[in-house]
Formats: C-alpha cells, structure tokens, sequence
C-alpha cells in the first residue's frame, strides 16, 4: 500500500503476506509506525486516501474481497470482520446508550425477532454485569474494561467470523488486560473465529495467540509459531523486541534497541533494520534480504539468521 | 532529613451518587511515604488506587483533607510564595501524556526556554546555551529546539518532557506513567534515561506506573496501593520476589511474560469494585481470594513483616485482632 504525501511516496505496507484461520489467533507485532494498523484496515478496505495505491489481494474464505460490490463490502466491514480498537472511550457515542449502540450493530447486520433480548444476551455473553439494567446505561457509567467489553459485544453483534483486535488492552490495567484476554480467548473458542491480534508488546503474545507475525517498516520480518518464535527468535529486531519486555524481577538496565524506526518516505538501502542493527554489514546495508524459510514454520528476513541462532 | 514527607495524607472528594445522593468517597485514605535525597520509589497500582492523586498532593496540586506533605520540617500548604516558587524548582513532575502537556505552538526550545525564564535562574543571554545542554542530557539534537512538538516521534517527546523538569535542576523528579504511551523498545530507552539522570544527578525519583514491571530496573523500594490505601511497601526484591498482600501477587501475576505461558491469580480476573468505601473492613475484600471473616468486618493497617517490608494484610498477622 503506496500513499503520496508531502514528503514523497510512502509505501507503508509492502508484500505483506498471512493466512488465518477458524478459530486461531495470529498476532501482528511491531511499533508505531510498522504498518500493522494498516495492515488490519485494509482488510475489509478501510483505507483511504489521496494518492492511495494498493497491490495485492485479500481472500475470505476463499472468495477475492476485490470482487465484491460496494453494497456487499458494507456487510463486510464490521460485519464478517469487525473491529475492537485500542481507546473505547473514543469509539462509542457519549450521548447514547450502550443497548442502543449494541442494538444498531444487531439491527445493521442480522434480522433477528427481538433485538433487545439479543443486545442482553450480547452483554451477558462478554461479561458485563446486570444486562437488563445495565442496557439503559451510557458509556461514561462504565470502566475502562467495561467499556471495551461493550466494544467487544458491538463486534459480534454481526456474528463475525474474523475479529480483528487493534491494541485492545494498552488503555487499560494489566489485571483487566487479562480479564479481557480471557474473555476473547472464551469467544473465540464459542464461535470459532479467527483473531488478528495486533500489538506491540511481544509479551501478550506468548499466552494468547498461536502464530505471530513481527513487522518492521512496513514488511513481515519474522514470522512462526508462537513457541517456536519466542524460544529460537531469529531476526535481530525480532530478539530486540523480546528483549525490550519488561519482566518482573529483573534489575539493571533495560535491554532496548537503538535508534529509531526509519521516516517511512526514507527507508534506508538493504535491510530496512540495518541502521538499528549490531550485526549489520555491507552486505546488509545494500542487498535487502527475502523472507527465508527456518525450520518448524518459521521464516526469517536477515542475511545471517542462521549465524545468529 | 527526608526531601519529602507525607504523613498521614487524606484527600476526601464528595461525589454524587448514581441514585442523586452524595456521598464522600476517599481518593487517598491514610497514606504516609517518605522520600529521602536521591532515592528512587516506585508506585504501583490500577487506575483509582490514587497514585496519581497522591503524587499531585505531593506537589501541592492538591490540598489534602488531612494530614499534611512536609518540606525540610514545614508543612507545603503554609509555605509563602518565595518558598513555595523555591519548591517547585526542587520538586518538578513529567506526565504520562507528552503531547498534552507541551503547548503545540511553541518550540521544543522555547517551551524549555519559558521555564528558565519564568524561575528566572538563567540570564537571558545563556538561555539559548542552556536549552542546548538540557537537550543534549537527554540524547536530542540541538537543531531540534526550533522544532514544535508535532514534529516529533512520542518517545522524542517524553524526552522533551524531561528536559523541561530538568531545567529547574529538581531534587525530586515525580514521573507519572512515563513510559505508559510508548513502544517497548522506546521504553527502555526512556527508563534507561531517567536511571542515568538519577546517577549523575543524585536525583530522587518518584515513579507511577500501573506496570509493576517497569519499576524494578529503575527503583529500589515500591509502594503498592489499592483504592487509595498503601497495601504493601518494601525493598524491590523483596515485594517483587516474594510479595506478600494478595493484591500485589495479583497485580504480579498479572504481567504478560513472554517467558511464560501464563499463571494468573483468581483476584485478577475479578472486575475492580466500584470505589465506594468498602465499610469498615480490607479495601480487597470483594477481590480476594483468601478472604476471612475479619477481613469484611476490620482493617488491617501496615504492619512490618521484614526489613524495611510492610504489608497491611490480616492474614500475615496471626490470629491477632
């Protein structure tokens, strides 16, 4: 995905390549600025823009989403794949109440006899406590968590079968992050979708999804099953990020990586992580390395992986 | 002679209730900490355990109810205006959001720049100097001062708040959430400043974080609390360790670990109670999964356990009552 800007043509995804499947939670990882947020928008054709151009194709359940017709895409998005973002407060109307707004996801995508009977049973199914009642409540009533969970509940309103979670934990208490985890691991199981997990803290990867895909300036870098990655990480942004996770117990310095992500309009030569990288040589910093096939369903975009693991 | 010192700090608002009564809900309820010259603390708890409340107390942006924030032996709110302008350049504060709390129309250096001119410490003609040292301590570039803060990536930004705290060389730097809005990798990097400026500055730090993870590469001691109590307070090791109030093993267990799958404490998955008074009894109650009949009924204060360890918990005091 190409857009102009003033500072020139920014290509902000490039060949980016996954698959995800029923009931499985794939993870997209990285830092501000990697592409995964746009990544995930694209997925339903979300983005938009002067000077927007794309490549490459989206399949849903086997069938091309370029196909279908503006009318079609609408029961798409936020439909058979719905969003929960990382800020609730911002994404739900302060002036309505949450079984309105749970209710116009229902009314928007499913004929169904009663809908207010459907919205409790939306509520009493993510958590939230007291649904008959709770229904006339508006967003600022709630908690953090508890608002995500209306979130949540707007999300498989639609009944989805993709459920792309952006963030949807960093506004929130590591305790209720885990209550929320719980709680999309519980759904997904119930109705067999499949999460696109997207984060940038490796360490919520590790319990909560299967494979992982890390991001870098706009490419997949390293991508594996979860155990496999965490344990034998190849790519050195990939060993960075997992050194960078803060763990309980540790004292000294924190282990972080220098420098910074590149300006997407000024991708260096090479590998995009050269400049960042304490392996880096010439070879790294003029022939960009492909994504190279490791063992056990892992792939690998660095020249030396295999030397470094 | 600590740099600062609360005792016993109280801070009460009246709040109205779902159903139009009004009821007074206690955001700090007791709480005593001492911050000796260039110690570092960290203070932990979810959001409404009052950390942030008590850190603004501390520097007198709140008033407390009761009790009182002591500056060298004087209670903050009857400092006159000389001393209190003097305190502020000894106590200065960074906040979780950068972005809001730099003015978008100014200059990185001249919003430095405005704080040595309005403590008036700097002469008009080295000011220019000053802003370039402070930028260069906290790893910026000089051409960066006539940028505005849009510009910059959030982690530049946290810097930028720092170098502003810094202008006023404060003994006692207060950074609430610091790192909360950033990448992981840029974390470290600011954690790893703060650290650096702590040494070189013999600086004390007051850190606020919701991640206990965080707090243990920068701080010795911790302070945890829960609903505006202090539950458990002690040396790093040993709170991180071997924590003792069930809240604190929560809040532990809670922390994602990419070296773990996953061992969650039962307490963690209960919502957080709504932040009415609990009654007479333990703050934790309603979420404690080691709950015993005098928790509901009593409140257990801090009590030593360890070397400079406390815990306010019932269960590690016997059959006392």
């Amino acid at each position: 995905m190409q857009f102009g800007t003033p500072d020139g043509v920014v290509r902000a995804v490039d060949g980016v390549d996954f698959d995800l499947r029923a009931d499985e939670t794939l993870a997209l990882v990285g830092e501000s600025g990697c592409g995964k947020s746009v990544t995930a928008l694209a997925l339903a054709r979300l983005v938009a823009g002067p000077g927007l151009r794309t490549s490459g194709r989206v399949e849903l359940d086997g069938h091309d989403m370029a196909a279908l017709s503006e009318h079609e895409l609408r029961s798409v998005r936020g439909g058979t794949i719905a969003y929960v973002f990382q800020d609730p407060a911002s994404s739900l109307n302060p002036v309505k109440t949450v079984g309105s707004q749970i209710g116009e996801m229902v009314r928007l995508h499913r004929r169904v006899p009663d809908v207010q009977a459907e919205v409790v049973a939306l509520m009493q199914m993510v958590g939230l406590p007291d649904p008959a009642n709770r229904y006339r409540a508006f967003p600022h009533e709630f908690s953090g968590g508890m608002q995500q969970r209306v979130m949540i509940a707007m999300a498989l309103a639609s009944q989805p079968r993709v459920l792309v979670a952006d963030e949807p934990t960093t506004a929130l208490d590591v305790t209720i992050q885990a209550q929320i985890f719980d709680l999309l691991a519980a759904l997904r199981r119930r109705l067999h979708m499949g999460i696109l997990l997207i984060t940038h803290n490796l360490g919520l990867v590790r319990a909560n999804a299967e494979r992982v895909c890390v991001m870098y300036a706009g490419q997949i870098v390293e991508s594996g099953p979860t155990e496999r990655l965490l344990s034998h990480p190849g790519h050195p942004y990939t060993k960075g990020l997992l050194a960078s996770v803060p763990r309980v117990g540790r004292t000294g310095r924190m282990p972080g990586i220098e420098g910074q992500v590149p300006h997407p309009a000024r991708l260096p030569t090479g590998c995009r992580f050269h400049p960042r990288c304490k392996w880096a040589d010439d070879r790294c910093r003029l022939e960009a390395p492909d994504l190279d096939e490791a063992d056990e369903g892992q792939s690998v975009r660095c020249h030396y992986w295999k030397q470094l693991t | 002679m600590p740099l600062l010192e609360a005792i016993d700090l109280t801070v009460r608002y009246t709040v109205r209730g779902a159903a139009g009564g009004r009821r007074d809900f206690s955001a700090l309820d007791a709480v005593s900490l001492r911050v000796g010259p260039g110690e570092r603390i960290g203070l932990v708890g979810e959001s409404g355990s009052g950390k942030t409340t008590l850190a603004k107390t501390l520097i007198g942006l709140e008033r407390p109810s009761s009790g009182s924030v002591q500056v060298d032996g004087q209670a903050l709110h009857t400092l006159d205006a000389v001393q209190l302008a003097q305190f502020r350049r000894q106590v200065q504060m960074v906040f979780q959001d950068p972005m809001g709390s730099l003015n978008p129309r100014l200059t990185v250096g001249a919003a430095i720049g405005e704080v040595l001119a309005v403590h008036r410490i700097v002469a008009r003609a080295e000011r220019q100097q000053r802003v370039a040292d402070l930028l260069a301590t906290v790893g910026l570039d000089l051409d960066y001062a006539g940028r505005y803060p849009h510009e910059f990536s959030g982690g530049q930004r946290q810097r930028i708040g720092i170098a502003r705290a810094l202008a006023l060389e404060p003994h006692l730097l207060i950074a609430d959430e610091p790192v909360s809005a950033l990448d992981v990798s840029v974390q470290a990097q600011v954690l790893n400043l703060l650290s650096d400026l702590c040494d070189a500055r013999h600086m004390a730090l007051l850190l606020v974080a919701h991640d206990l993870a965080v707090v243990n590469y920068v701080c010795r001691r911790v302070v945890v609390m829960y609903l505006g109590r202090v539950v458990e307070s002690g040396p790093v090791e040993r709170v991180f360790g071997a924590p003792a109030h069930p809240y604190t093993i929560a809040l532990r267990a809670a922390v994602p670990d990419p070296d773990r799958a996953i061992a969650r404490e039962d307490a963690s998955r209960e919502p957080q109670p709504d932040p009415a008074p609990p009654g007479e009894g333990c703050p934790f109650w309603p979420r404690c999964p080691r709950v015993e009949h005098r928790c509901r009924v009593s409140r257990p204060d801090l009590a030593p356990v360890g070397e400079g360890h406390a815990v306010a918990c019932w269960r590690l005091r016997g059959n006392e009552r």
